[in-house]
């Protein structure tokens, strides 16, 4: 009779890595069953994470170890920075030399955006600079959202376009305040009052220098592996994990330094062209979606439901507002210019980022915020994620046998 | 609309004027690959007074120009530079591309979208993938004739030139995303239709009448515009339309080329001699040797039996133009298509080199985007995303 007993004892609990690939898995499946349901698949990855996220003492029962929070940190962290760079390269920035009147679109859709939010949480007692940071946020519209719609549903036209390019400057408005106001939490924290000026400065231009400096070395080497495909996608995962890691070494924007990455090598168009890069932007949109939630904690959410559903509708009726008013003057009918409004709506995983930023500097004004974005940004990932696949398709802009997510 | 009953052509209307229609390419800056702008791009056009008329074309991805009637060439260039000046604008402004080229390089014909107009929705109903295929791009040339009769002799006339205009305006080397070793591959797109090729041989605008009846009766058409033949008579407008042209990669092309059509006109409408349907013995072999060879194909003349290169075809005709020309103020216009002849400037050949030069269909998008905004040979190092 063989001996059965040199097989291992079962482990008394499974590794957090194989929490992880369950959890991508989950995300995988729940995206697939949201395209059947006519959802965009961004949904179903979200939700599948956000159920990890609430069944974390159901895991713990089957002896699922969490995913390690380290690993969720650096792997999201990634993730954005490779979609915030496809983002930045597709992105059209040279369309504001040519249509002036989308820069003032852009800036009045953020303003209001910014005003009402900020309006909201000081009636609702928040101290300023809680207010403040909350509402520098509330600006951005999800790059990550607005590439995963664009890979799904295809959009030619007009909605598709300016949704891609409002969204990249409302984020980098985003990422600038927020930036000036981490300086505010600089001068609350350490009373340095000279961090006013020289370190939003030195954020800003120092992200800015780094992500042309990574531009630079990727044009260079890119035009030498004219060919190899292999080459010239590790290539440029290579440089943007570069980037991104001296940016975090340096005390720089990461997201910043990503979209500028970005932009900066698009600029040199169909000869920087990766094509090799399309299923790693695939991949990491899955693992940012599937992850945005996995670790959150939601223990305040009661609370900050009803300010963050406030904080919502103010957020998506000043968009929508700023964007059909001066739909005209860009070039669009009014009814077009109000399905861009709607489909500026999603927000996600950067703008928790930048929260989480706040909260290393400000603990309890990063738990202030974070609660109620928290609550924000899960509704808009979904919610606000299907509003702007139904606004794109009802544009026209989706080919047949796309246009259903 | 529907037709009236016959198929009255006015007579007495002024002779030789012209006039043109160009189907344009709406572009993605990004990629260079056509993309749906086409209604958002005329309904900016349209919001100020502009030259010329701009109308949807049968996918979202096109747009046709068309001027208003000229006799002479420099009022017709002069219409069409402005036209192309309020098409560029708006394009600008939706940060669209617009360029010229018989056939985009690289689309893919099923991503097109039919355009919503009935008549475009009844055009895919009834051909089906080849609707979509249609996203080719040509110039029409119309020109004024007398009366139904003399618009059906010169029907007829001018086709023993199709050839002729075929190679001078080739611009579709490029389809699919490959070099298809024609000069011209449109027209292999148009051929594909029951009612494309030439007009049937009748002689006169009675017995025109009769066949177009005859045919509306037994529901193969119900309108003149069902019929995609290279030349047609227009009888709404007293023009026969020439439609073999590619859309060419300027505007100062374009006008060079319906002067050349105006010319010819004038001469073809003095010949009393009888038609003879002789002449179309050879012509689909001739206007296969023009889209495959262009200038350098070789055609057969269906009365003489004589073959020639078209190259020198051309420029022996030019020769017999040349008194046409100045009355009709068209000089340069045909001595700028001699000197494409001599030197073989064709805008495909242009294509090509373009295309070695740069390995990049995307990037010659580009470059004809730029040829078609500023009129230059050299076009655009490289717009994408600038």
């Amino acid at each position: 009779m063989p001996d059965v007993l040199v097989l291992p004892e079962l482990p008394a609990a499974w590794p957090g890595f194989i929490t992880l690939a369950l959890l991508i898995v989950s995300a995988i499946v729940g995206g697939e069953l949201g395209a059947r349901a006519g959802v965009p698949r961004l949904v179903g990855q979200s939700m599948a994470g956000l159920v990890f996220s609430l069944g974390n003492f159901g895991l713990a029962r089957l002896g699922l170890e969490p995913v390690p929070p380290e690993f969720t940190r650096i792997t999201l962290g990634l993730a954005t920075a490779l979609v915030l760079f496809e983002f930045g390269r597709i992105a059209p920035w040279g369309w504001l030399r040519r249509n002036v009147a989308l820069l003032f679109t852009s800036v009045l859709e953020a303003s209001l955006s910014f005003m009402a939010v900020l309006a909201l949480c000081r009636a609702a007692d928040w101290p300023w600079l809680s207010a403040l940071l909350a509402a520098s946020v509330c600006m951005a519209s999800a790059p990550t959202v607005a590439l995963a719609l664009r890979r799904e549903l295809r959009p030619q036209g007009q909605v598709g376009e300016r949704v891609l390019l409002l969204s990249g400057l409302n984020f980098a408005y985003a990422v600038v305040l927020s930036t000036l106001l981490l300086a505010w939490v600089h001068v609350d924290a350490r009373g340095a009052l000279d961090a006013w000026v020289l370190h939003p400065l030195y954020l800003i231009v120092g992200s800015l220098v780094v992500a042309w400096a990574g531009a630079w070395l990727l044009r260079l080497l890119l035009r030498l592996l004219r060919g190899a495909e292999a080459e010239r996608t590790t290539l440029t995962l290579a440089i943007v994990g570069l980037t991104f890691a001296v940016t975090l070494a340096l005390g720089l924007s990461p997201l910043l330094g990503m979209l500028a990455l970005g932009g900066l090598t698009a600029r040199h168009g169909t000869a920087a062209r990766i094509p090799g890069l399309d299923t790693l932007i695939g991949v990491a949109l899955v693992a940012a979606f599937s992850l945005t939630f996995a670790a959150a904690e939601f223990s305040d959410w009661p609370l900050a439901l009803g300010l963050a559903a406030l904080v919502t509708v103010a957020r998506l009726g000043a968009k929508v507002a700023a964007v059909t008013v001066l739909a005209l003057p860009a070039g669009l009918a009014p009814s077009k210019g109000a399905r861009v409004g709607l489909a500026l709506a999603p927000m996600s995983a950067p703008a928790l980022l930048l929260v989480q930023e706040v909260a290393a500097i400000d603990a309890p004004v990063g738990a202030q915020v974070g609660s109620v974005l928290l609550v924000v940004v899960l509704l808009m990932q979904t919610a606000g994620a299907m509003l702007a696949a139904h606004a794109l398709r009802a544009s026209g802009e989706c080919g047949a046998g796309h246009g259903r997510a | 609309m529907a037709e009236p009953e016959g198929l009255p052509f006015p007579s007495g209307g002024p002779l030789l004027t012209m006039g043109v229609e160009l189907e344009l390419q709406v572009v993605d800056r990004r990629e260079g690959d056509l993309t749906r702008g086409g209604a958002d791009l005329i309904a900016l056009i349209e919001r100020r007074p502009h030259a010329g008329d701009v109308k949807p074309e049968i996918t979202d991805s096109m747009i046709e120009v068309s001027t208003s009637v000229h006799r002479r060439h420099d009022a017709l260039l002069a219409e069409l530079q402005a036209l192309r000046g309020a098409v560029i604008r708006a394009a600008d402004r939706l940060d669209l591309l617009v360029c010229g080229g018989g056939a985009h390089p690289f689309q893919h014909w099923a991503e097109r979208e039919i355009a919503d107009r009935p008549r475009f929705v009844q055009v895919a109903a009834l051909y089906g993938y080849l609707a979509k295929q249609f996203t080719v791009f040509g110039q029409h040339v119309h020109v004024g004739c007398p009366d139904g009769d003399a618009a059906i002799r010169l029907l007829h006339r001018l086709s023993r030139y199709v050839p002729q205009l075929i190679a001078l305006a080739a611009s579709s080397p490029y389809y699919q995303g490959v070099d298809t070793s024609f000069d011209c591959s449109r027209l292999n797109t148009v051929f594909a239709f029951p009612l494309s090729g030439r007009a049937p041989f009748v002689t006169d605008w009675s017995a025109f009448e009769r066949y177009f009846m005859r045919m509306r009766a037994l529901g193969v058409v119900a309108s003149m515009k069902d019929f995609y033949w290279d030349i047609r008579p227009k009888p709404e407008y007293g023009t026969v339309e020439v439609r073999v042209f590619d859309t060419p990669l300027t505007v100062k092309r374009a006008a060079q080329l319906a002067a050349y059509t105006q010319a010819l006109a004038a001469l073809l409408l003095q010949d009393d001699t009888p038609l003879d349907e002789a002449i179309y013995l050879p012509y689909t072999y001739n206007r296969f040797q023009a889209c495959r060879f262009g200038l350098d194909g070789v055609v057969i003349d269906g009365l003489s039996g004589r073959s020639q290169p078209l190259h020198e075809d051309v420029l022996t005709t030019l020769a017999r133009l040349a008194p046409h020309a100045r009355e009709l103020g068209s000089e340069d216009a045909l001595e700028a298509i001699a000197e494409l002849v001599r030197t073989r400037s064709v805008d495909a050949r242009w294509q090509r080199d373009r295309y070695e030069r740069e390995r990049s269909l995307s990037a010659l998008v580009h470059a004809q985007a730029e040829r078609w905004r500023t009129g230059s040979s050299e076009g655009a190092r490289d717009t994408a995303l600038a």
